[in-house]
C-alpha cells in the first residue's frame, strides 16, 4: 500500500540549476532596437547608462524596422559610424524584424600595410 | 460667459509619467474612460499618450518610447473657435491648455464641437451672439474696419400676440434665410437676439447702406407675400481703430454694436427703415 501510493500517486520535483556569469553589460557591442519591440530606445539608453555610464551611444533611426541603434562607443572609434551602422542594419534586417530587439557581436581587425621608403 | 477655452477645458487632468509602462497608462485610460494622456515630468509637459499610440505600441514599453513629444498647445484665454481651428489645422484630436507656461487642462475635438453647437440658434441654425463677438474682435485686432448693420424687426411682440408664436417662428425663419442669401461670403450673420440679427461686415459704410436698403426691399417684399404684417429696421455703425488691449478692442466693439442698435431703435421711432450713425 505504501508503494502504491509513494510510486502511483507522489509527486516529485526535479530540479535544473545552470549557473553563468552575467554580462556586464548584457548588450554585448551592438544592440538594434525593433519600432515595435517590448523596449523603446529611451528604455535601451536608461539601460545602458545605469549599467555601462559613458560606453555606449544611442543613434535613432528613420524609415528602417529598427528605431535606434546602441552601439558601444569604441567600435565608433575605429570606424565612423555611417559606415557601420549601415553595415549593421543590412545584416539585421535580414535575420529579425521591428517587433524584437536584436544583440550584436561585432569583432573588427583593423589590417595596416605599410611601406617604408628605404 | 465668454467662448473661451479656459471656461470649457478639463481641469482635472489624469496625466502619464514619462517612465512607467504604456500598459500602466493604458488601464489609467480606460479607468477614467480618456483617450489621451499628457506627460509630465517633474510638473513639466514633456509629452502627449494618446490611445492610438498605445494601440500601436508593445505594452512593456516605456511611455518615453510612445509618447508624442512635439506637443502642440494653447493658452487658456484662447477662443473656442481658434482652438477648433487650430486642432482641424494640425489634425489632433486633444490639445492641451497652459495657463502661465504650466498645464491647466485639456480640451477635446468633442468639447469643442458640443461648445461650438451651443452658440448656434436652434431656430435658424445662426451663431448666436458670442461668435459675433468673436468674430468683431477678430476684425478690429486686424486693424480692418468694421461695420455692424443690427437689424430689428418693429414691434414683433404685438405680432407674436396677434399671430402666435409659431407664427411668429416662421417669420423669423423666413428673414433669417434672405439674410442667409443676401450677405456676401466675406460677411458674417448671427441672431443676436429675439428678433435682432447682426451682420458684420468689413465692407464701408457707404457700400453696407446700400445692400441694407436692398436687403430691407427684399425682406418687406416678401413679408408681404407671406401676409407678415411687420416692418424691420436696421441701424449701421462702423469704425476701426487699432488698439493695444484686448479690453479697449471689447469696448470700441461694444460701442459699434450699441450704436447700431440704438440707431436701429431710433431708426424705427421716425419710420424710417435705415439709420446710419
Amino acid at each position: 500500500m505504501d508503494y502504491y501510493n509513494e510510486h502511483k500517486y507522489g509527486r516529485t520535483a526535479e530540479i535544473n540549476i545552470r549557473l553563468s556569469e552575467f554580462e556586464i553589460p548584457p548588450m554585448q557591442d551592438a544592440l538594434l532596437v525593433g519600432r515595435k519591440a517590448p523596449i523603446g530606445p529611451e528604455a535601451a539608453r536608461r539601460m545602458v547608462d545605469v549599467l555601462s555610464p559613458d560606453n555606449y551611444d544611442i543613434i535613432s533611426l528613420k524609415d528602417e524596422p529598427f528605431e535606434a541603434v546602441v552601439i558601444r562607443k569604441s567600435l565608433l572609434n575605429m570606424i565612423p559610424s555611417e559606415k557601420l551602422v549601415p553595415l549593421i542594419l543590412e545584416e539585421g534586417k535580414i535575420i529579425s524584424d521591428e517587433t524584437k530587439v536584436i544583440k550584436a557581436q561585432i569583432n573588427i581587425s583593423v589590417l595596416i600595410k605599410r611601406a617604408l621608403e628605404l | 460667459m465668454n467662448a473661451v477655452i479656459n471656461n470649457i477645458m478639463q481641469k482635472n487632468i489624469i496625466v502619464a509619467s514619462p517612465l512607467e509602462s504604456v500598459a500602466q497608462a493604458a488601464c489609467r485610460m480606460r479607468k477614467f474612460k480618456i483617450g489621451c494622456l499628457p506627460v509630465l515630468k517633474e510638473n513639466k509637459l514633456v509629452g502627449i499618450i494618446t490611445s492610438s499610440d498605445i494601440r500601436e505600441s508593445h505594452s512593456n514599453r516605456l511611455v518615453a518610447d510612445v509618447m508624442t513629444r512635439a506637443i502642440f498647445t494653447i493658452d487658456h484665454q484662447i477662443p473656442i473657435w481658434d482652438a477648433y481651428s487650430y486642432l482641424k489645422k494640425h489634425n489632433i484630436e486633444h490639445l492641451p491648455v497652459m495657463k502661465d507656461g504650466i498645464l491647466a487642462g485639456i480640451v477635446t475635438k468633442s468639447d469643442l464641437l458640443l461648445e461650438m453647437g451651443k452658440n448656434i440658434d436652434s431656430l435658424t441654425g445662426l451663431y448666436t451672439s458670442h461668435y459675433i463677438q468673436y468674430i468683431g474682435k477678430k476684425i478690429l485686432r486686424e486693424g480692418k474696419l468694421l461695420t455692424v448693420l443690427f437689424f430689428d424687426l418693429n414691434k414683433f411682440g404685438d405680432f407674436n400676440k396677434t399671430y402666435g408664436h409659431k407664427m411668429g417662428d416662421k417669420c423669423i425663419l423666413i428673414l433669417s434665410s434672405i439674410l442667409k442669401s443676401a450677405v456676401h461670403s466675406t460677411d458674417y450673420l448671427c441672431r443676436y437676439g429675439g428678433d435682432e440679427f447682426l451682420v458684420m461686415t468689413t465692407r464701408p459704410i457707404n457700400k453696407a447702406s446700400k445692400w441694407a436698403e436692398e436687403t430691407i426691399d427684399k425682406i418687406s417684399q416678401i413679408f408681404r407675400e407671406n401676409n407678415f404684417n411687420v416692418q424691420i429696421s436696421v441701424g449701421i455703425s462702423s469704425g476701426h481703430q487699432r488698439l493695444a488691449y484686448e479690453e479697449q478692442i471689447s469696448a470700441f466693439l461694444d460701442n459699434l454694436i450699441n450704436s447700431a442698435s440704438l440707431a436701429s431703435s431710433k431708426a424705427k421711432k421716425t419710420n424710417r427703415s435705415i439709420m446710419v450713425v
